[in-house]
């Protein structure tokens, strides 16, 4: 493969990773999971899922209240081959629990960012185009450590809470 | 040079910059150390940095421990010739200097940005790749300003500070 193909691959690689946090950001959950293989094999926040289903569940579960801004920054995709590429990438998270922004009549108060995480996804060229077939998420910094979030707490409920956040 | 070939050279050395706090990020130095040039002309914190040799053993020495990620955001390459660019951003730091992420279980507590830096790199192509040949980042804000970091004590004992 020449750098103009790796090029290309790196650059659609971005774009779903970009576009799949636009759509969560927006609660438009099940565009975000389209956006994932049918198999994904997705653990974040010591949450571990299997499955465009179980994902959308969790997606409603953990966001579908409050107010969330994923910025995603310093993403680097490493091509496999024509069809497998990985991403690795910063999220910062600004995240309040209690209130949705479309609901409120100004922008909600913040005292800075709510935690920091290492990304990494694989992804895989498919007739739709590429798609995120596996998620790894790390938390670095964390703002109340012993508070949890809503993903946790649904986690932990549904029995899938499993290793490192 | 038309446009496709300058944007080609602004994406492979946005590229080399993420993937050089990659792997600062996650204690690689030897593969940090290697995207730049082996006259690499280092300038930050105050401290002066000469070659390869000397950029590994201050990147040891400044974040050998602690934990720290550099946020990279701004970019702006501008492309002089078909060898030679020169490139901008902002770096926001997440910073703590008494605990490695690797060896705790769970994130680390943190209340914000540690500091916001411009950050100025001139790149050149090599037969290995754009690689980067001088750096400069000046602090431009500061949680803790009379709180020296590693580096910066670390340069002021080898002599290293310069203005």
């Amino acid at each position: 493969m020449d750098r103009e193909q790796e090029r290309a691959i790196e650059w659609e690689c971005q774009k779903i990773m970009r576009r799949y946090y636009y759509h969560v950001d927006r609660r438009e959950f099940e565009k975000a999971v389209d956006l994932f293989t049918p198999d994904i094999d997705w653990l974040s926040h010591g949450v571990k899922l299997d499955g465009r289903d179980e994902l959308l569940k969790a997606l409603y579960a953990s966001l579908g209240e409050g107010t969330v801004r994923h910025v995603l920054t310093n993403s680097v995709v490493s091509v496999t081959d024509k069809n497998h590429a990985i991403c690795r990438s910063y999220n910062t998270l600004y995240y309040t629990a209690d209130t949705e922004y479309q609901e409120a009549d100004s922008p909600l108060a913040m005292e800075g960012p709510h935690r920091l995480l290492d990304s990494y996804a694989e992804l895989t060229r498919t007739p739709d185009g590429w798609r995120i077939s596996k998620r790894r998420s790390l938390i670095v910094f964390r703002r109340d450590p012993d508070e949890p979030v809503r993903l946790e707490t649904w986690g932990e409920s549904e029995g899938r809470t499993s290793g490192h956040a | 040079m038309d446009r496709d070939q300058e944007r080609a050279i602004e994406w492979d050395c946005q590229k080399t910059m993420r993937q050089y706090y990659d792997y600062v990020d996650h204690r690689d130095f030897d593969s940090a150390a290697n995207l730049f040039t082996e006259d690499i002309d280092w300038f930050s914190h105050g401290v002066k940095l000469q070659g390869r040799k000397e950029l590994r053993e201050g990147l040891q020495a400044a974040l050998g421990e602690g934990t720290i990620r550099h946020v990279l955001s701004n970019t702006v390459v501008n492309v002089i010739d078909a060898d030679n660019a020169e490139l901008n951003e902002y770096h926001t730091l997440y910073y703590v200097a008494d605990a490695e992420f690797e060896n705790v279980d769970g994130p680390l507590a943190f209340e914000g940005p540690d500091r916001v830096i411009d950050c100025y790199a001139a790149l050149r192509r090599t037969p290995e790749g754009w690689r980067i040949a001088k750096r400069r980042a000046p602090i431009i804000f500061r949680r803790n300003p009379d709180e020296p970091v590693r580096l910066e004590t670390w340069g002021a004992k080898q002599g290293k500070i310069a203005q």
